[in-house]
């Protein structure tokens, strides 16, 4: 057998084991619109952490990482950075937003701005901004398992048929799983993908250069700009660093799907704890960077640093082990991208078009809507994937900038009474503009700083203002005996 | 002067459940969380008047729309304590809490310039590797502190709008 041969046999093999747990805990539940979206919000520590952490593990951190060490240097850090410290802020707003979810039956994130500031139009917003901003996370994914399956084929499969086949499995897993599936693939994917990343983490610097420490030795001897920001970049300094780190921590929770992630939890208590220990969890994020920066000295030259990982591994280890990874590696792809894919799907159905477009909907039809949407937002990613050209990095803290514009109108919202509908909702137009205009004028980073940082400054300075000009009273959350009529539940189901 | 006076809302009710009550705390009379409702089972009727009923352990917290009863004689809350208004409010950190949280935010964050650089390298690591792994290991730190900060707020019975923890 030849090695492409070995090497893809092990992926299909990993990835069948995890569609076939997927489906599994998918089973024997009746799946109505909450099961499937919040898992009948009954997780545990456990499950909730898989759910979470499985969202962190993405190809973002498995090919991503160890890419922008390759290909940019110290900036890479920046990553450790905000994801301890998205945990530090989670810790804070997660467990009251679960309570707000609680009380009010929220299953996604634009419901939270529903129950708050009382209007169907920024509810529609908030849920049209989630999914843009899902589709460049999503396009992530798909470029990586594209990445692996060209990599382990030896350029047998193109990147794009790769595509193609890998999404189509994502998506008819979440179809038939909901959440409950997804989070037990999670298990799965996260126990490989541990193995794997400290195996290689550790193994490829002993390997080529007789241990970690001598590998940053050889990296600050033969290119001593490298492990100090600005790294190999011009641009990504010191205040790019600390902007950034703000902005993705501050965003984290805000994706949609991490949102709404956290309203599966058991209990808020749950919620706090999990911030508690999540950040020893990416302690191995570190060993990617290592992988990264050795490839930097053993394979020079390559046109796109994301492969680095992979084309390590490749000229490293036998074809069977090469498999092994990339498997981690697709299922690292696959069941964020499912979460994902869910997300949107559900604040499509729920929040942008039965309120806005087709009010009148039963949850049934939502259900069947959701699940067509899954198709289409499947399909755009793929798009973008096939056509676009950015490093995995580039992508999400494209993303980012987006959904970091939701930070203010969602705690400023959760904590204070005096933030109102107009200064959120003003605030949040600004912040995505900004954003927007900065990045496709190519003006990232601005003045060494992050564009969706500044987009973020300026949004809370809107919120901020308008709301303090436009502030008549008290402008809480709605009564719970009164909630929107958008957000109760339509179907007829005696009560059981 | 009882604690607490009974109103009865609802009787002969279906799934062994009594009656459907409601509790009026008479000491904080005009306070907003002055009030409990729930269902009885038909033994504890008429002792559960008096003071201020708990649940039993076990008995969900959330709004059963046909309640059972778990004890013989049992009071089951119909939703938790809860304001008159219902409406949310979240309940904010304390500032130590805080305080606690923005140790990580200043040793990983603000500190940029202080300890971005290669040397002095520990365990072979450059420092500023080496300075954001110990903070993955010192974050986890800080916050249980923080928890345990929260987590003693909440032991008190505070939480007046009916939340959990």
């Amino acid at each position: 057998m030849s090695s492409s041969v070995v090497a893809l046999t092990v992926i299909s093999a990993i990835v069948a084991a995890g569609a076939f747990v997927g489906f599994l805990g998918g089973s024997h539940r009746k799946m109505d619109l909450e099961q499937w979206i919040v898992g009948g919000r009954g997780f545990g520590l456990l499950l909730v952490w898989l759910l979470m952490a499985g969202e962190i593990y993405t190809t973002f951190t498995f090919l991503g990482a160890s890419g922008w060490a390759y290909s940019r240097g110290a900036p890479v850090l920046y990553i450790i950075g905000y994801t301890c410290l998205a945990y530090v802020v989670s810790f804070y707003i997660l467990p009251e937003l679960w309570e707000a979810a609680r009380r009010y039956r929220l299953q996604t994130q634009a419901d939270f701005f529903q129950v708050r500031y009382n209007s169907k139009y920024l509810t529609a917003f908030v849920a049209l901004v989630g999914m843009i901003c899902i589709i460049p996370y999503l396009q992530l994914q798909i470029t990586g398992l594209g990445i692996i399956v060209e990599v382990a084929s030896f350029g047998v499969i193109h990147r794009t048929p790769a595509m193609v086949i890998s999404f189509a499995m994502v998506a008819g897993f979440v179809f038939t799983s909901g959440i409950r599936g997804v989070a037990w693939v999670s298990a799965l994917k996260d126990l490989v993908l541990f193995f794997a990343a400290v195996f290689v983490g550790v193994a490829v610097p002993y390997i080529y250069f007789g241990g970690i420490g001598p590998m940053f030795a050889a990296v600050a001897r033969a290119q001593p700009g490298h492990l100090v920001m600005p790294g190999a970049t011009t641009n990504l300094g010191h205040a790019w660093y600390v902007s950034t780190v703000l902005l993705c921590a501050f965003g984290f929770y805000m994706w949609p799907h991490f949102f709404g992630a956290s309203f599966t939890a058991k209990s808020g208590d749950t919620l706090r704890r999990n911030a508690v220990v999540m950040p020893l969890y990416i302690i191995t994020m570190p060993l990617m960077f290592f992988v990264g920066l050795a490839a930097l000295l053993v394979l020079p030259g390559l046109a796109n640093g994301d492969l680095s990982l992979l084309m390590i591994v490749r000229k490293t280890f036998p074809s069977w082990f090469l498999g092994v990874i990339g498997g981690a590696g697709a299922l690292t792809a696959m069941v964020p991208a499912g979460i994902l894919i869910l997300t949107a799907a559900s604040l499509f159905a729920k929040n942008l078009c039965r309120p806005i477009l087709a009010p009148g909907m039963t949850d049934q039809q939502v259900g069947r809507l959701a699940k067509i949407t899954v198709l289409a937002i499947t399909c755009a990613a793929l798009g973008s994937a096939i056509f676009g050209s950015t490093t995995l990095v580039g992508l999400l803290l494209m993303g980012y900038a987006g959904v970091a514009q939701f930070f203010p109108g969602a705690v400023l919202g959760l904590y204070s009474k005096r933030v109102t509908i107009s200064g959120v909702f003003a605030g949040m137009v600004t912040g995505v503009l900004i954003a927007v205009l900065l990045m496709l004028g190519k003006h990232d980073p601005i003045m060494g700083l992050n564009a969706g940082f500044v987009a973020l400054c300026f949004n809370f300075a809107v919120t901020g203002l308008l709301s303090w000009v436009t502030y008549t009273g008290e402008s809480g959350f709605a009564s719970e005996s009164m909630s929107s009529p958008a957000l109760q539940s339509r179907d007829n189901r005696e009560p059981t | 002067m009882p604690a607490c006076a009974k109103k009865v809302l609802e009787t002969a009710l279906p799934s062994g459940c009594f009656q459907r009550v409601e509790f009026l705390d008479l000491r904080r009379a005009g306070n907003t969380h002055s009030r409990r409702s729930g269902y009885l089972s038909a033994q504890c009727v008429n002792q559960a008047s008096g003071s201020f009923p708990t649940a039993p352990p076990g008995a969900s917290s959330d709004f059963p729309s046909r309640p059972t009863c778990l004890a013989k004689c049992c009071y089951t809350p119909a939703h938790m304590e809860h304001r008159d208004d219902q409406r949310f409010s979240a309940k904010r950190p304390s500032p130590a809490s805080i305080l606690l949280g923005l140790i990580p935010f200043a040793a990983t964050c603000f500190s940029v310039s202080l300890w971005d650089r290669v040397y002095p390298t520990v365990l072979g690591l450059p420092f500023n590797f080496f300075w954001l792994i110990l903070w993955l290991l010192l974050t986890p730190l800080c916050m249980w502190g923080a928890y345990r900060l929260e987590t003693h707020r909440a032991s008190q019975p505070h939480r007046k709008d009916g939340g959990t923890l």
